[in-house]
């Protein structure tokens, strides 16, 4: 539907389609010693009053309009009388509504079939804040928020690059989110870059409120557990990320960047790997690997392995679990495991949902009850609350938590055949595992890259994986458009 | 899905690697039934048969139908032999669950194969190194000959999976194979000399990753040609 010459009806349709809404603005406003008048209309939750009382309404109204034909008057205003940065226009009735809850102010002139669009959006803002949940040691603190101005502002200081490129789309029919898509123009794989615009393109949802939305759709080619795309709060990630040939994709009112392609060593790097010295980041960032393998697979070994007829474990070991079982409620160790490792999730989700004020209290308390009430009373063993302590802390010791959310539903599929099977049932689910993993692919890169096909990138990609070496020595990742050679990063 | 990567083929060093730990899962399951004198007659029957088809185009169709069908009656009966051992060492359950386990690495591409061969090498040699130190008695080398070597032969004689999948690999190279063959040879020559028991926790471990690894390479074979991807074209 396009504006029409006669202001009247263009200022009818567009209070019929807004309706009843309190917080909608609109106002005539004549220009100096003319009775030629302007229409200006805005949501006062969304835009900036002070600017468009003193940009628009002050500077116009006190404006000599000379007796021209509208279209001069038209141009004159948009090139000259309006002190405002953002100016466009256009006659699409769509695009004017769009804007206007954008927070834009639209602006008619009569005999005129042309709006201008005034830029004076103003969010409430929590502004920039510390990190939550990647929180480190080292490197910055800032974290994204809700404004994906402010999200991209982010990221342009970080990379001062001509070649950094913020093609912005809008997704939700009912939303109008604005989603933006961030790379470098001269390292992104052009394959992968145009499967993900078009993967974007072909988005049809009534909203879009979150960028988890989005991971749904670029994971949903092969049905897994494990994330293939990257979510996170830190810019010095993202830029780090994009800075590798990856594409970060930013939405509106998130304060998470997705990043495009990941496999499974990216979710064990920190930002903080590069700002420590290599030989203490390899201890830690094996460590986390290790970590890993703790969380999916202790309590399903542990159970393996003592209800195995053969006896792997010392006779003293085995000995002491025979007594402790003596006093324990329940016949099988599987029934105290599972369910102490289901208490700890219930804790876990608690512990998130609560109030700051109360949620470490909880913890505490539901640590003690779980914990030392429960071997007390005979339900379990000490040694089952050591190894869910182990599990559980291990899954924490890892960076992303998009990865560990996997990881816990993980050691069940690990732990129930360990019960029934003993020692086979448990190297037979780690061997399903390990087949699943390999056929995993986040657009065509193997997700167990480098550990597998390494050599694709001329096994270049183990200088940045379990281990990393001096960063003056890496050379270029596997998802840059030139990882065949043999250039420094 | 983006084959940007070119990854429809698998190296010729993953191929090695496969090759390696098929040959280390066979030996693995058959160690304390073969004498050293069987394993010294696949090896040789193996090179010879290299060595035979080497250089040998097959031109009439007929004669590769015959192949074909001769190399799916050797699945089946290789299948049928594998699980009559493994029913010596596992339980009902673990078999049941072995076999599920199979299926599911079957059903997956010969990229996926090959990939996780490359992640189980080194958990492989480093297994049965531990086995190696920990077991200091060396068998007394025997020279019986053994009657139940036709099996031993059929399964052990794997080989032909390798000429079957050639198409599969880029840059097939003979010499190369043969390397794999050889070192993996070594590998098994020298484990052969240590006498073993079946209750290290290693060796277990060892035990089911090769039935499970071999189990599932009989599947794959069995599921192309029940879907038709494998033909007389695969036969050069």
């Amino acid at each position: 539907m396009s504006l029409e010459k006669d202001i009247e009806n263009n200022i009818l349709n567009l209070e019929k389609k807004i309706g009843d809404c309190v917080d909608f603005v609109s106002r005539k406003i004549f220009f100096a010693h003319t009775e030629k008048y302007f229409y200006i209309a805005y949501f006062e939750s969304l835009a900036n009053e002070e600017l468009i009382d003193r940009q628009v309404i002050e500077s116009l109204s006190r404006s000599k309009i000379d007796k021209r034909k509208n279209l001069d008057i038209f141009l004159e205003l948009k090139s000259r009388l309006l002190v405002t940065s953002g100016v466009q226009q256009t006659e699409n009735f769509e695009l004017i509504l769009t804007m206007i809850l954008s927070g834009e102010t639209i602006l008619f002139l009569d005999n005129c079939d042309q709006a201008l669009i005034i830029s004076t959006r103003k969010f409430p803002t929590r502004g920039i804040q510390n990190c939550q949940i990647e929180s480190g040691v080292y490197g910055s603190k800032d974290a994204f928020c809700e404004v994906m101005r402010f999200n991209t502002a982010l990221i342009r200081r970080r990379i001062r690059d001509i070649n950094l490129k913020i093609k912005q789309v809008r997704l939700g029919t009912r939303t109008q989110t604005d989603v933006a898509i961030i790379f470098l123009s001269d390292i992104v794989h052009i394959e992968i870059l145009n499967k993900i615009e078009n993967k974007i393109n072909d988005i049809n949802l009534d909203s879009i409120l979150d960028v988890g939305y989005l991971q749904e759709f670029f994971d949903s080619e092969q049905k897994s557990i494990f994330p293939r795309s990257q979510l996170t709060e830190r810019p010095d990630k993202t830029a780090s990320a994009i800075l590798e040939g990856r594409v970060a994709i930013l939405v509106d009112n998130s304060p998470f960047a997705l990043i495009l392609p990941a496999t499974l060593s990216t979710f064990f790097q920190a930002s903080e790997d590069y700002s420590e010295r290599f030989w203490i980041m390899n201890f830690l960032r094996s460590l986390r690997y290790f970590a890993a393998v703790i969380a999916t697979c202790l309590p399903g070994f542990f159970l393996a392995v003592i209800n195995s007829r053969e006896n792997f474990l010392p006779i003293k070991f085995l000995l002491k679990i025979e007594q402790e079982r003596r006093n324990v409620a329940f016949r099988s160790s599987f029934v105290e495991l599972i369910s102490m490792l289901i208490a700890f999730e219930l804790l876990s989700e608690a512990g998130v949902r609560l109030p700051n004020p109360i949620g470490g209290t909880i913890g505490i308390v539901g640590g003690i009850i779980v914990g030392q009430a429960a071997a007390e009373a005979g339900l379990v063993t000490p040694i089952v609350i050591i190894i869910m302590a182990i599990t559980s802390i291990a899954s924490f010791s890892i960076p992303n938590a998009n990865f560990v959310s996997a990881l816990r539903i993980l050691k069940y599929l690990i732990l129930i055949p360990a019960a029934f099977l003993g020692l086979s049932g448990f190297v037979l689910s780690v061997l399903i595992l390990l087949t699943h993993l390999c056929s995993l692919e986040s657009f065509g890169i193997p997700y167990l890259h480098p550990f597998v096909s390494g050599e694709i990138n001329n096994f270049n990609d183990f200088e940045d994986s379990i281990f990393r070496v001096q960063i003056f020595n890496m050379k270029k990742p596997i998802f840059s458009n030139n990882f065949s050679k043999k250039n420094k990063n | 899905m983006t084959k940007i990567f070119n990854n429809s083929k698998i190296s010729i060093r993953q191929f090695q690697i496969m090759i390696v730990i098929y040959l280390l899962s066979v030996s693995l399951i058959f160690i304390k039934k073969i004498s050293y004198i069987d394993l010294l007659l696949c090896v040789c029957l193996s090179i010879f048969l290299i060595c035979i088809f080497k250089n040998t185009k097959i031109k009439s169709k007929n004669l590769k139908r015959y192949l074909l069908l001769l190399f799916l009656i050797k699945i089946i009966l290789a299948f049928y032999f594998q699980v009559r051992f493994l029913s010596n060492m596992f339980s009902r359950d673990q078999i049941f669950f072995l076999g599920l386990a199979s299926i599911y690495l079957s059903t997956k591409s010969y990229e996926t194969r090959a990939r996780l061969s490359e992640i189980l090498f080194f958990p492989f040699l480093i297994a049965l190194l531990i086995i190696i130190i920990k077991s200091p008695n060396t068998k007394r080398m025997t020279i019986d000959f053994n009657y139940e070597i036709f099996p031993n032969i059929l399964l052990f004689c794997g080989l032909d999976y390798l000429f079957m999948s050639q198409k599969l690999v880029k840059n097939f190279d003979i010499n190369k194979i043969l390397q794999a063959i050889f070192l993996a040879t070594l590998i098994i020559i020298f484990f052969s000399t240590k006498a073993v028991s079946n209750h290290n926790f290693f060796q277990i471990c060892l035990l089911i990753s090769s039935s499970f690894y071999f189990l599932s390479l009989n599947f794959w074979f069995l599921l192309r040609f029940l879907d038709n991807s494998f033909s007389c074209d695969n036969l050069s």
